[in-house]
């Protein structure tokens, strides 16, 4: 197991690094810099700041400098933000994502989980088409959309919610509700479905035979098998709601990490692209590894190979 | 063998409504079960073995239901029992082993998990008593070190091993009728043996009656005391395994005799299949289920359901050929007594 994470450590590394590279040469490939204005600088100006944020090197040295920059966990500083660094804005923004992300992410589960088992054991009854006609246009209805009606008829209309930020609890239903309405939905599918598939397994036959409950039936023996198509979903569910949406944090003013990601490719500002890429990437193959050991934990055919 | 009834199954009708229309899976079944017996269910494909004893053990799978009948244990009619009165008996007094060992463990638990949740369900004992009796009945069932094997997942046993841990499982709660649904088909042949033995050797040690269903005859003259030969959903023959095999009173079990390889046959012999496939049961003939396939076909046969005819204390045949005003015909022998 130790062995196992030592190695899964040191391929996630190599991920990070290949990740970094890829965006880096990609970054630069795009015509135009960070300064490039409609309003156009002075050429002194602009070779200035060039000097300053090391943009006149040659690419290979800029991109080894920045790497030997990450090693040492700093991640620049800004280009358009003047004397902000990237590691400060992850800092900032990150822990208000995570929050509204897993308050989102809790109710996915106990949600998502729950509706999707009793919409299995009542298959082709009316609870289940309900369940089902919801949880399919939940799946086809986008975040932006559910979250500018519910700011609409809940803020603008009924008044009941704030119209942004995160002041007090009322605040986090808007965001929550948007942030997690696809994958509650798109859980309660799966569920249903892989649960449907197991309750028709020889074993399950065979506890029913043997006389147990209901509940060891349903709760003990469907469940865990059950669970495992939920699992590779949810990490890295998790990871993208963690990380936040930027139209969610906009339309509900919810100062995050989204909206910075977004603005920086806009802005073409090169140091925060590459932080909040490799942060959200680093989030992303942890909650793969999270994943994969689950999946040892659930189902003991799954060895880890050392 | 005592002459007492431990299941008595009347005039059982199963069926599944599907979108098609009813599958009259089980058409009008009965019989008896003795104390301490074994019972073969012989019959091939879709002959309603399976779902006869499903409907026995409350376990017919959606759409399936009883239509109609009885089917008494110790005199109390399994039919009329909620879910939940049916728990008790299930896998406590009546137990049940599947054909494919292979996915009728739970894969994400222990063996001894598995064993040890039906022993508690049934038994008011604790974990440590629970898992002692685990180990005995693996010990039982001629499982090699249990004391360890109890920690492994079934996917660490082979598919003999499995079945037997099944088979240990199934008597954990001393039942005293064991239902076992083809236990050695999925298996090869050395391990099919092997389990038959096992099977013997519990009938001879623990008295459990049996219902054996199987489509493998030589199981049956190893194992079983009376057979029932099941065909189109009902009961086409039943008697002793001696009558079966030396006086067989029904053109369908004679088809599966001759369908056997004989081995201590000097000549060659060509084995003889019974032309043609087993009847729609979605839309039943309304003569014998059999007529299609029979040599001995009349035109009664296609017109009526041949009636029951007793032929010994034992022995009961569904045939129109039985009939005392039947015309002779010189490779049906009658037996019995009309």
């Amino acid at each position: 197991m130790f062995k196992y994470t030592l190695k899964r450590i040191c391929s996630m590394l190599i991920t990070l690094f290949i990740i970094a590279t890829i965006t880096f040469f990609l970054m630069h490939s795009i015509p135009g810099g960070p300064f490039t204005r409609e309003r156009v600088l002075p050429p002194e100006v602009e070779k200035a700041l060039n000097e300053k944020y090391n943009l006149n090197a040659p690419l290979w040295k800029q991109y080894i400098d920045y790497l030997g920059d990450v090693a040492q966990g700093d991640l620049g500083p800004s280009f358009q933000k003047t004397g902000v660094r990237v590691n400060d804005m992850i800092g900032q923004g990150f822990p208000v994502s995570a929050k509204v992300g897993l308050l989102a992410v809790f109710f996915v589960l106990i949600i998502g989980i729950p509706i999707g088992i009793i919409s299995a054991l009542k298959q082709n009854t009316a609870i289940d088409y309900v369940v089902m006609i919801i949880a399919t246009i939940g799946v086809t209805i986008p975040s932006f959309v559910i979250g500018a009606f519910i700011m609409y008829v809940f803020g603008e209309k009924l008044g009941v919610i704030p119209a942004g930020g995160l002041e007090s609890w009322k605040g986090y239903i808007g965001p929550i509700i948007a942030l997690a309405g696809f994958s509650v939905a798109f859980v309660t599918r799966l569920m249903r479905s892989s649960m449907l598939e197991v309750l028709r397994q020889d074993y399950i036959r065979t506890a029913r035979a043997n006389g147990l409950s209901k509940v060891s039936v349903i709760g003990k023996h469907a469940l865990k098998n059950a669970l495992i198509p939920v699992v590779t979903y949810v990490g890295p569910m998790v990871a993208s709601i963690l990380t936040g949406s930027f139209v969610v944090e906009k339309i509900f003013a919810i100062p995050g990490m989204g909206k910075y990601f977004v603005e920086s490719v806009s802005n073409r500002d090169y140091t925060v692209i590459m932080g909040m890429t490799l942060f959200y990437a680093a989030i992303y193959v942890v909650m793969v590894f999270i994943v994969d050991i689950s999946y040892a934990l659930i189902d003991p055919r799954i060895k880890l190979q050392d | 063998m005592s002459q007492e009834k431990l299941l008595e199954v009347r005039n059982l009708k199963t069926s599944f409504f599907t979108h098609l229309g009813e599958v009259q899976s089980v058409r009008d079944v009965s019989f008896d079960l003795y104390k301490g017996e074994v019972l073969g269910v012989v019959g091939e494909s879709g002959s309603g073995k399976s779902v006869t004893c499903s409907s026995v053990m409350h376990l017919l799978s959606e759409p399936g239901k009883i239509k109609e009948g009885t089917v008494l244990f110790k005199g109390d009619d399994l039919v009329k029992k909620s879910e939940k009165e049916m728990r008790r008996i299930q896998g406590n007094e009546i137990s049940m082993i599947f054909q494919d060992p292979m996915s009728a463990l739970n894969p994400v638990y222990t063996i001894g998990n598995q064993m040890m949740e039906v022993i508690r369900t049934h038994k008011k004992i604790n974990h440590k008593e629970a898992e002692k009796l685990a180990i005995e009945m693996l010990r039982l069932v001629g499982i090699p070190s249990p004391e360890e094997r109890i920690h492994n997942y079934p996917h660490e046993f082979s598919g003999g091993m499995r079945q037997r841990a099944m088979i240990a499982m199934a008597l954990s709660c001393d039942p005293e009728l064991l239902i076992a649904d083809e236990p050695t088909t999925a298996l090869d042949v050395t391990i099919q043996a092997q389990i038959l033995d096992l099977m013997k050797d519990i009938r001879e040690r623990l008295n459990t009656s049996i219902i054996f269903i199987t489509h493998d005859l030589g199981v049956i003259a190893q194992l079983c005391t009376r057979v029932i030969v099941m065909y189109g959903g009902m009961i086409m023959e039943e008697g002793t395994v001696e009558e079966l095999f030396h006086s067989p009173q029904n053109p369908y079990t004679m088809g599966l005799l001759n369908s056997v390889p004989n081995p201590d046959s000097v000549t060659k012999e060509r084995l003889e299949p019974i032309p043609g496939s087993p009847p729609d049961l979605l839309h039943p003939p309304k003569g014998c289920p059999f007529c299609k396939r029979c040599p001995y076909a009349m035109n009664k046969c296609l017109e009526e359901l041949p009636a029951v005819y007793t032929l010994s204390p034992t022995q009961k045949s569904r045939c129109h050929m039985l009939h005392p005003e039947a015309p002779a015909h010189p490779a049906f022998q009658k037996g019995g007594k009309n």
